[in-house]
């Protein structure tokens, strides 16, 4: 800091670790920040609208550690094997040795300014970032000449680039009445830059349920992949339309993406992402003497799920709901499961929290022996808006099992209901 | 310099030279690598489990040879199962993964042994080590290379970062080194009485050698293999049906050992020859081999049907949980060698060789078949059909005398209901390996 005017800071770190390689154990890791508080200035500083002005940039680096202590490192386990009739233990290598795991980098570069006017009774901050992590620590499905189905390797890029914005506002402050406002609104965007060489690698999550993610280089990581429905079977080619009730058919006619006439792997194509276009929250607080309330609403706009629920909800699994054997054209149907059938808008908006309180006057609190005493009221989710189109119970909840990669985030399977929840409370400070 | 700055100094300087020891960790729950292979013991143990892999090699090897040929369909043309039979196989058929995957693991672990032999001083035990993981290793590409042709011939251990950039070796160059490791085999490794039965054995190496020479269309030197085979450890078992249930006889040249009822050491190939299995009743026998055994070849049909012919009756399992069958894969017999020994000298013509119609009536009289002065491509093909169906032997024989596609056309019109192409000799390479490699190329299939 110089004349309270500049700033400056520089600062480099060397980090080991034992999940990584004999010549890549250790990383250097290097970050320099710098501000100016403008409003400092003598141009600025009697000013009696801007109260304060800082512009700050910076740039670091920084390292991602594995996720097992081991990793690196070739590992054996027993197993048997039969000689001469009889069973005889032996060893087999369980984990592949990879000599050249190392850190995986991130390198960030933001550029901001903080805006504080009438006395910083309005604040505006803004942010906008760059930040390209390298040499991903992933778990990639390998060719099997390396004796395993994957390993963890570093590869590919990922660069994620947005802004923030942040704004608060004193409203009204008097004696009895006070009102504050803060809202933020983010925009990110993530961007697969590079992915080891391979254009384009497909995950699944569940080998009954095969549906695929698409991670694409020059795309997002996570893209939702497979056909494009067209139109329903017609009831009379199903075996019994009418039952189960609420059962759908469980193929449909599929989009010939490419013409020939043909539905194959060829027709697939992008059907969505889990990344929303924007998130933003708004925050109200006010206090009236001993009364305070305040709640703030959370939004997020244009990410989609593949919504796995429809399976069980709709009965698309049911024989009855099948084609039957008139039908001619089972060339050119597939199962929903397997189109955009299942892909939904999950945007929401949530009244996030809500909290009402009363705090009792002091005199009475300090009766009983206490300092401060709160009643109130706390409510989570307690509004919550979504897409027609959504049809399952948690446009944010995601399945989770073994398979789940953060190459296939969005997959809602049985995920647990939206939990709206209120509290009674009562506080005492003693 | 005030004190602050120097302690601040030293401090820094520390940081960064300081000690690095304590990273280099080895394992404390598991097994590192580092620590392992360091004594002949241990390198044995590591040969156990090479074999252990080896033991998934045929459990779907049947999908990809019996199921394809003429010999064997499935009753429900279910799925990947299905696709086997009418020659529709696509890159994604988790057969196509299977056997991929399980000859290629078991490749890995032989060169594991291999990478490792430094450790072992004794030098009977190094060759024998060496001799092992070498027959096993050119085995594994010998699968590989005779069903999908164009396979990455792997002879060192492949890191995960280089794997995407390994290119596939031409087909001529795999059968190269395929020779190169046998004949190494064939030198470091001490006959039947000199190792524990099931592991590999100079005998297993030349038999195997003769074979390979055969599939390249290099009759004397397959001939040549074979005579070292023929008179010496081996012979043919009395009782065509003990060669299947009386295990470890004596014409077993190389099987793949299971036993009954365990979960880590029984095969289930077994149970899919029944209609116990989870396809119910895949390598199904078609009309079409059930049509071709006389009715004095009654020997051979009872043991390779069961009662009533619907189902296959060699490798039927003892087990009390069909799931886990004990029954040894037969890779390679006496009664093979003695018919590819007759087919290495007929040369792709018909034979009246003393030696070699004395071997062919040989294998036909333990069947209780006349004898016969002459043998025809024909008659060769057939007696091979007859005397290994089942033990997944068809589709190369079919390839290897030339008449894959005419053959598979005429059984394709008629029972195999599908139409033969040209293209449906070749299998595709598994999708997963090709999305995992930068530089493969797929067959056409």
């Amino acid at each position: 800091m110089y004349n309270n005017k500049y700033l400056f800071m520089a600062s480099i770190r060397r980090d080991g670790s034992s999940s990584f390689g004999e010549d890549t154990k250790w990383g250097l890791f290097p970050a320099v920040s710098v501000g100016w508080r403008v409003s400092q200035e003598d141009f600025l500083i009697d000013n009696s609208v801007i109260s304060d002005l800082k512009v700050r940039a910076s740039f670091g680096q920084n390292g991602k550690n594995a996720a097992g202590a081991y990793d690196h490192l070739g590992l054996v386990s027993p197993t048997s094997a039969i000689i001469a009739g009889q069973s005889t233990t032996g060893f087999y290598p369980s984990q592949g040795a990879n000599p050249l795991l190392a850190w995986q980098k991130s390198t960030e570069i933001n550029f901001g300014f903080d805006l504080g006017l009438y006395k910083d009774r309005i604040f505006a901050s803004f942010e906008v970032y760059s930040k390209q992590s390298e040499d991903l620590l992933l778990n990639m499905p390998t060719s099997i000449i390396t004796g395993y189905e994957s390993a963890i390797m570093n590869i590919g890029q990922v660069d994620n680039k947005g802004f923030e914005i942040e704004l608060s506002s004193f409203n009204v402050v008097t004696d009895n009445f006070s009102w504050k406002s803060s809202a933020t609104f983010t925009k990110n965007k993530t961007t697969l830059v590079d992915f080891g060489g391979a254009d384009s690698t497909i995950s699944t999550v569940e080998s009954k349920r095969p549906f695929e993610f698409m991670a694409i280089e020059g795309e997002n990581i996570v893209n939702y992949w497979g056909y494009e429905m067209e139109k329903d079977i017609d009831p009379q080619y199903l075996n019994n339309p009418y039952y189960p009730i609420g059962g759908v058919a469980q193929d449909a006619y599929i989009v010939d993406q490419n013409g020939d006439g043909v539905i194959d792997d060829r027709d697939k194509k992008v059907l969505g992402s889990p990344d929303p276009d924007f998130v933003w929250s708004l925050t109200n607080s006010f206090t009236y003497k001993n009364f305070d309330l305040s709640f703030t609403f959370q939004g997020s706009h244009g990410a989609e799920v593949v919504n796995m629920d429809r399976q069980y909800l709709e009965n698309l699994f049911s024989s009855n709901m099948d084609y039957n054997s008139s039908f001619t054209d089972a060339d050119m149907v597939e199962q929903k499961i397997f189109t955009d059938y299942l892909v939904q808008d999950a945007s929401y908006i949530a009244l996030r929290t809500f909290n009402l309180g009363y705090t009792l006057p002091g005199s009475f609190a300090s009766k009983f022996g206490l300092e401060n005493t709160r009643i109130y009221i706390a409510a989570n989710n307690m509004f919550y808006w979504w897409s027609d189109e959504y049809t399952s119970y948690n446009p944010e909840g995601n399945f989770v099992n073994d398979d789940m990669t953060p190459l296939t985030v969005g997959y809602q399977k049985g995920s647990a209901p939206l939990a709206k929840t209120f509290i009674v409370g009562l506080s005492l400070n003693f | 310099m005030k004190l602050k700055y120097i302690i601040i100094t030293v401090l820094g300087l520390a940081m960064f030279t300081g000690c690095q020891d304590f990273l280099d960790v080895q394992p404390i729950s598991e097994i590192g690598e580092g620590d392992f292979y360091t004594n002949a013991k241990e390198v044995e143990t590591a040969m156990i489990g090479v074999y252990d892999a080896l033991q998934e090699v045929p459990k779907r090897e049947f999908t990809l040879t019996e199921m394809r040929s003429d010999n064997a369909k499935t009753r429900l043309s279910e799925g990947d199962w299905g696709d086997c039979e009418i020659l529709n196989i696509g890159s994604t058929n988790s057969m196509v993964l299977a056997y991929w995957n399980a000859n290629y693991i078991t490749i890995y672990r032989a060169n594991t042994v291999l990478n490792n032999l430094d450790v072992v001083s004794d030098n009977d035990l190094r060759s024998q080590f060496e001799g092992e993981a070498k027959f096993i290793r050119a085995m594994c590409h010998y699968n590989l290379v005779r069903l999908y042709k164009n396979i990455p011939y792997v002879d060192r251990t492949i890191y995960p970062n280089e794997a995407s950039t390994i290119e596939q070796t031409p087909e001529a160059t795999v059968y190269e080194n395929i020779v190169a490791d046998l004949n190494e085999a064939i030198s470091l490794l001490p006959g039947k009485s000199g190792i524990a039965n099931g592991r590999a054995t100079s005998g297993a190496a030349q038999a195997l050698l003769g074979k390979v020479y055969l599939a390249t269309g290099d009759y004397s030197s397959a001939q040549a293999a074979f005579s070292k085979v023929i008179g010496t450890d081996y012979a043919l078992e009395e009782s065509f049906n003990d060669v299947f249930y009386t295990e470890q006889n004596d014409e077993i040249i190389f099987a793949v050992q299971y036993i009954n009822d365990d979960a880590d050491n029984s095969e289930d190939f077994s149970m899919e020859f029944t209609w116990a299995g989870v396809a119910s009743g895949v390598n199904t026998p078609t009309d079409d081999i059930i049509a071709d055994f006389d009715v004095a070849d009654s020997i051979r049909f009872a043991t390779s049907f069961l009662a009533d012919s619907s189902e296959v009756g060699k490798f039927v399992s003892s087990s009390s949980d069909p799931e886990y069958g004990g029954n040894d894969w037969i890779v390679i017999r006496y009664a093979d060698v003695l018919l590819m020994y007759v087919e290495a000298v007929a040369a792709g013509g018909t034979t009246t060789d003393g030696t070699a119609v004395g071997y062919f009536n040989e294998v036909r009289s333990r069947a209780g078949m006349p004898a016969v002065d002459a043998i025809t491509q024909e008659d060769l093909l057939r007696e091979r059909r007859l005397e290994l169906a089942f033990e997944n032997s068809r589709w190369f024989d079919l390839e290897r005398f030339g008449v894959a596609a005419e053959v598979l056309t005429a059984f394709g019109n008629g029972e195999g209901g599908f139409s033969f192409q040209s293209t449906d000799l070749n299998l595709p390479i598994p999708q997963r390996e090709m999305a995992a490699s930068d530089v493969f190329v797929q067959n056409d299939y």
